[in-house]
């Protein structure tokens, strides 16, 4: 017999399904209402389609790889400089006040509005990196000096009075009070960045981008490509949130997890 | 040994300690003087100062006035007013991440003897009752061999009477040979350590 969080869990997953379900039925019937074989509104069986004919070309693959690896260089890069920057800030106010109106600035300015920017300084093909940074950056920086706002003082104390060696303070104490936070900011960062990134490529064209082929879609009235491509971005970023926040929470348990005696 | 000579003490607006935050321009300290030579019990009812003293000795709050000798260059070892183990650490954990020359078998064996039993061990300390967080705390701080100097602020709170004997066992052994000062409201318990006791004058 099931137990009962188990009978929970089920039944929740049961609900999430019935709920997909029912938005690809109202998907289905807005397409067939609206008509004009699928040309403003593709059916989801049309999007899956399209999908199977681009999966099979070595041309997908090679734009989800240029793709891929652009965006995540920049949110790779970002995590590492915002979690310094925030960490920074939080040991020495004038970092704080230094770079807080530069992050706020980054953070209300547009997409397009920095792409065009951007793109003065750097190739199309780099675009991403650049975008994708400068769009996590900001979050990471605010998730890692939330982080060290809330980590326990009484435990910071205790470390003093102990003289606990840094390393120590550092693997459990400081990691355990800013790794949720962090954590948070990064799983949030890793959808922005696919967001900022494909958009970048769709204003800069790099050849070979998935933006790049998802405006070639567009101008060319291939409905079913943009869904399937669309979908192909969604995909791949929900999975490397859901990959990025394991493989943060190994390293959770596996920094501050035991200590060595 | 450590000497400390007319210390005072006043908290003003925003500077109050842990827990009293909210009290302006009282006085929590006025002139006291105090040796530490070995185990030594400090009574005194709460809100005395006794905490503060400790902090002070510490080095987490400054005094207004006074003087302490003898504790420069000294290694503490404390027990808070608070637990403050890690919460996702174990106990023996918690005590191995401060005790310098501690193993962990030393660590569970103590803990044993203050009645942890195999799946305690095995739990973070988050999820340990008040009891067992209070005993691993104090062994944390008995159990730092390189400390040659232990603070105790109400050690036995939240223990019953036989595990208050035990811990007192415990401390009598664990402390001996360096200067300690044990801060308490509870008579029964300091009686049981057979330490010299002071009181902090009202």
């Amino acid at each position: 017999m099931p137990r009962p969080d188990k009978k929970k869990r089920r039944r929740l997953l049961w609900q999430k399904a019935g709920a997909i379900a029912f938005w690809l039925v109202v998907w289905q019937l807005a397409a067939m209402g609206l008509g004009h074989g699928g040309l403003f509104l593709t059916t989801p069986l049309g999007t899956l389609e399209a999908l199977a004919r681009l999966l099979p070309t070595a041309g997908f693959w090679h734009r989800i790889a240029f793709s891929a690896l652009r965006i995540l260089a920049g949110f790779v890069l970002a995590v590492v400089c915002g979690a310094a920057l925030g960490a920074a800030g939080a040991r020495w106010k004038a970092v704080e006040v230094l770079f807080s109106p530069l992050m706020q600035l980054i953070r209300a300015m547009p997409v397009a509005s920095f792409v065009i920017l951007a793109l003065l300084w750097v190739r199309s093909d780099n675009l991403s990196v650049v975008v994708s940074f400068t769009h996590v950056l900001p979050v990471v920086y605010a998730g890692v000096a939330a982080g060290i706002a809330d980590t326990d003082r009484q435990l910071v104390e205790m470390a003093k009075v102990y003289r606990l060696p840094l390393s120590r303070r550092l693997r459990y104490i400081w990691l355990p009070g800013v790794f949720p936070s962090f954590c948070e900011s990064c799983a949030a960062a890793m959808g922005m960045c696919w967001k900022s990134g494909v958009s970048a490529e769709v204003i800069g064209l790099p050849d070979d981008s998935i933006g790049n082929a998802l405006y070639r879609a567009k101008i060319t009235l291939t409905t079913p490509d943009v869904f399937a491509w669309t979908l192909v971005i969604v995909v791949l970023s929900a999975s490397l949130s859901a990959v990025a926040a394991r493989l943060l929470r190994l390293a959770q348990k596996r920094l501050c997890g035991e200590v060595n005696a | 040994m450590i000497r400390v000579t007319g210390l005072c003490k006043t908290f003003g607006g925003g500077d109050a300690p842990a827990g009293r935050a909210g009290e302006t321009g009282r006085q929590v300290l006025a002139g006291v003087d105090l040796t530490i030579d070995g185990p030594t019990v400090l009574m005194g009812p709460s809100g005395q100062g006794k905490t503060t003293l400790l902090r002070i000795l510490m080095g987490l709050e400054t005094p207004d006035a006074g003087s302490i000798e003898g504790l420069a260059g000294r290694r503490i070892a404390a027990m808070f007013q608070e637990d403050r183990l890690c919460p996702q650490l174990t106990a023996a954990d918690n005590i191995c991440l401060t005790g310098r020359g501690v193993t962990r078998a030393e660590a569970e064996a103590e803990l044993r003897a203050l009645g942890f039993a195999d799946a305690d061990l095995k739990t973070p300390a988050a999820k340990l009752s008040g009891g067992q967080k209070r005993r691993a705390a104090l062994l944390r701080a008995l159990l730092c061999r390189g400390a040659d100097l232990l603070l105790l602020d109400e050690p036995f709170t939240g223990m019953d009477g036989a595990l208050v004997g035990q811990a007192a066992a415990a401390a009598v052994r664990l402390a001996a040979g360096r200067d300690t000062l044990l801060v308490t409201h509870d008579r029964q318990a300091a009686a049981l350590l057979g330490w010299p006791v002071t009181a902090l004058a009202e």
